[in-house]
């Protein structure tokens, strides 16, 4: 399956963020690590992910350096900066919190406990 | 690590030089990297049209189109098919819109103010441009002769009062008209003593008087066609802006010597366009008036002829010849241009030295006639018709006419070849019309580039018509009013107090203070000259000088003249063996004929005279240098009569 356009908006960064979190990656590199990792779920169209590293080295979540590979041809490779290291740890858990929240409400095969919500998510507007 | 300048928002020097750099340097040619990438036709036809559509700066567009290639050359390498990689990309098209967008969002401060700068310098060179065709499709369409207007009157002047026809011969003859026959160098007495002024020569100054004689014998023909013509009522020459347009025998007289065929009619000003020149060429400001100032030479021509008339004892042709000087004013302020208005009234002047010198030595030898024909000679035209402001007020319209276009409604903007007009006008005013070339020629190359900003800040024709309008009829109304009646230099003020952007009418309204004083000096000349010689005729038939002026009204003068100072009647004092003709004087008030008393450096009161009557350097003011505007400071009388003269 394939995620609507909002959600890959929103998750897609998350999850190129944690690719990079292993160590620098080439942007085909990512293109196909996105794709089967996530079984398809994450296959970016390149037009997307291009765009998406470019955003995220302007916030100075991720730098890139364009150098040689092991096959002797020069290529970008983007590696996570400190920052892009803080912002992906607190998309975890933004997105944990999310998950157990969905499960809650049964969207989620995973339902947990009410007790297991942690505080401050705001869903629909009220405190969840 | 490139440095990063303090709070510049992402600026470094490395981004900067590379904005800089980008459109020259072969390190950013992305066209060649994608042709030489190696990557098929159909896969570089789809990183070209994503890199192009970008619409990236070069140094992007690069960086862009590295990371593609790098794409497609990697998923090859993973076993990929081209066909799939395409397919696989997604729309080029939106591509290009994300990646600009995203890019867009990373460009430094610097790029993101200079991008910023650029649209608005783009938007204002569009804007400028707009503005600049509007301005350069304007052209002036003169419609109303303003030059018939002018010589409507002397073209009804009927031939035989045209004083023209009588000096058009000896004119020729002798290059009187802006020739060098015109002037007449026998008749001024240059002394070898730098202390004493050039003057008229007269007849103790030995080979310079014999030389002066020798000449006037010579152009007796001249002196007697000017003797004639002086007493036609009218000169009848009509103005012309552009002199071929005088007959050939007209022209020969008024322009000896110059090939005006061959010479070209125009202003000629480099840098102006041709069509300028020539809307200025034919515009009243180009009205040429070689036989006006001819009246000047030739007045002064009659000064030395008359102290040898007197030398002969021949009293009819003094008389004849002052007669001829007043005619020359008259002649001479016929057209209502205001320079010819006021070469009259200096002529006028030179009449009254004339008569003075030689009634004030020889008067008793003149007969009655012939003292009551000079009385007649200074009388005959009103001081006040000299100067003519209507003239003026068409030569201001004319320009307007040929700066403006026109609407049809009175209205108009202001053109190129305007703008040229004003340029050569300011020049004109100016004394200081060039050839532009060096800095002068680039910086006229600047102010035509600007012009166009005119538009926005010249007021339209309508309102720049009106405004002169205006001025004009409150000049005419309070020009000829007596000068403690009103002060002219209220309407200077007021031209004075517009805004710049009415620096055309600034510069083109007359110096009327100045003006008006000249014509009322004559006015007061005029007015003590009639009352003296009246005097002087009252006493051949009396046997002494009346006691009060009223003494004369009716059998010797038809009505006292007017002070131009308040308005009242000149004042008449009989004195032990004499009399004076005064005016109340610079300040207005009744001194009982006491002098202004003027020295080199300026004025004195008679009050100082009686503190140091020897000083040889006090002397009464000359009639001709009565000035209003010292007043305030000078107490004492204007004495027209006896006129006080050095020359």
């Amino acid at each position: 399956m394939k995620l609507e356009r909002e959600l890959m908006r929103g998750a897609g960064p998350t999850a190129v963020l944690q690719l990079l979190s292993r160590g620098e990656m080439y942007g085909y590199q990512l293109v196909e690590s996105l794709a089967s990792e996530s079984k398809g779920v994450f296959k970016l169209g390149q037009s997307t992910l291009y765009p998406m590293l470019y955003n995220m080295e302007t916030k100075g979540l991720v730098v890139s350096t364009r150098k040689e590979g092991p096959n002797g041809r020069k290529r970008r490779y983007y590696r996570l900066t400190t920052d892009g290291k803080k912002r992906l740890e607190k998309d975890r858990e933004q997105w944990a919190a999310l998950v157990k929240a969905m499960g809650a409400f049964g969207v989620t095969r995973d339902r947990p406990s009410t007790a297991d919500l942690p505080g401050g998510l705001i869903i629909g507007g009220s405190t969840a | 690590m490139s440095q990063v300048f303090p709070d510049s928002g992402g600026l470094t020097f490395e981004a900067v030089w590379k904005i800089i750099r980008s459109p020259f340097s072969p390190e950013f040619d992305w066209e060649t990297q994608l042709s030489e990438s190696g990557l098929p036709d159909r896969v570089q036809s789809v990183v070209y049209l994503v890199v192009q559509r970008s619409g990236l700066m070069r140094y992007e567009k690069s960086a862009v189109a590295e990371d593609l290639i790098d794409h497609f050359l990697d998923g090859e390498e993973r076993g990929v098919s081209f066909s799939k990689l395409i397919a696989e990309f997604g729309q080029p098209e939106t591509a290009a819109t994300l990646i600009r967008s995203s890019k867009l969002r990373s460009r430094p401060v610097f790029s993101k103010i200079l991008r910023g700068g650029m649209w608005a310098g783009l938007a204002g060179i569009l804007g400028y441009l707009g503005l600049a065709a509007f301005f350069h499709m304007g052209k002036p369409n003169p419609s109303v002769n303003y030059l018939f207007d002018l010589n409507e009157d002397i073209a009804l002047i009927a031939e035989e009062d045209r004083a023209w026809n009588v000096y058009r011969e000896s004119w020729t003859n002798h290059e009187f008209s802006e020739g060098p026959g015109g002037r007449f160098e026998e008749i001024y007495f240059r002394s070898d003593d730098p202390e004493e002024d050039m003057r008229y020569v007269r007849s103790d100054d030995g080979e310079q008087w014999d030389r002066a004689v020798e000449k006037l014998r010579n152009s007796q023909d001249l002196l007697d066609a000017l003797r004639e013509g002086a007493m036609k009522p009218s000169l009848g020459v009509e103005l012309q802006s552009n002199p071929m347009n005088y007959s050939p025998e007209d022209r020969a007289a008024l322009f000896p010597g110059r090939d005006l065929e061959e010479a070209s009619q125009t202003f000629g000003v480099e840098g102006i366009s041709e069509h300028a020149d020539q809307l200025l060429t034919d515009s009243l400001v180009g009205i040429l008036l070689p036989h006006i100032q001819s009246f000047r030479n030739a007045s002064r021509i009659l000064i030395v002829d008359t102290r040898w008339a007197i030398d002969e004892g021949d009293f009819e042709r003094a008389t004849q010849n002052i007669e001829a000087t007043f005619g020359f004013a008259r002649q001479a302020s016929e057209s209502p241009v205001l320079v010819c208005g006021l070469v009259g009234v200096a002529v006028y002047g030179i009449g009254c030295d004339l008569t003075d010198e030689i009634l004030a030595t020889h008067e008793s030898e003149f007969s009655d006639d012939q003292m009551r024909r000079i009385q007649e000679a200074v009388s005959r035209d009103p001081a006040m018709t000299f100067i003519k402001l209507h003239g003026e007020r068409a030569m201001v319209l004319d320009i307007l006419q040929r700066v403006y276009t026109d609407d049809g409604n009175g209205d108009g903007r202001i053109t190129p070849d305007g703008m040229d007009v004003l340029t050569i006008i300011q020049g004109m005013l100016a004394h200081e019309i060039e050839q532009a070339g060096g800095f002068e020629g680039f910086m006229q190359t600047v102010k035509r580039a600007a012009a166009p900003v005119a538009l926005a800040f010249m007021p339209g024709r309508r309102d720049m018509t009106d405004a002169f309008n205006m001025m004009f009829d409150k000049a005419e109304d309070n020009f000829y009013r007596p000068l403690y009646e009103y002060d002219i230099a209220e309407i200077e003020e007021e031209v004075e107090s517009l805004g710049h952007e009415y620096f055309l009418l600034k510069q083109l309204v007359p110096a009327y203070q100045q003006i008006r004083l000249a014509m009322f000096r004559t006015v007061g000349n005029q007015g003590g000259m009639e009352m003296a010689i009246a005097a002087y005729r009252y006493r051949r038939a009396y046997g002494e000088f009346p006691e009060t002026a009223d003494q004369l009204v009716g059998e010797f003068l038809d009505e006292i003249g007017e002070d131009p100072v308040d308005g009242s009647q000149l004042k008449y004092k009989r004195t032990e063996d004499s009399f004076i003709v005064y005016s109340l004087g610079v300040d207005a008030d009744d001194d009982g004929g006491e002098a202004v008393l003027v020295t080199e450096g300026g004025f004195a009161s008679p009050g100082a005279m009686n503190i140091s009557t020897a000083a040889d350097d006090l002397h009464p003011q000359r009639a001709g240098e009565f000035s209003f505007t010292n007043s305030q400071e000078n107490d004492g009388d204007w004495v027209i009569w006896p006129r006080y003269s050095d020359n």
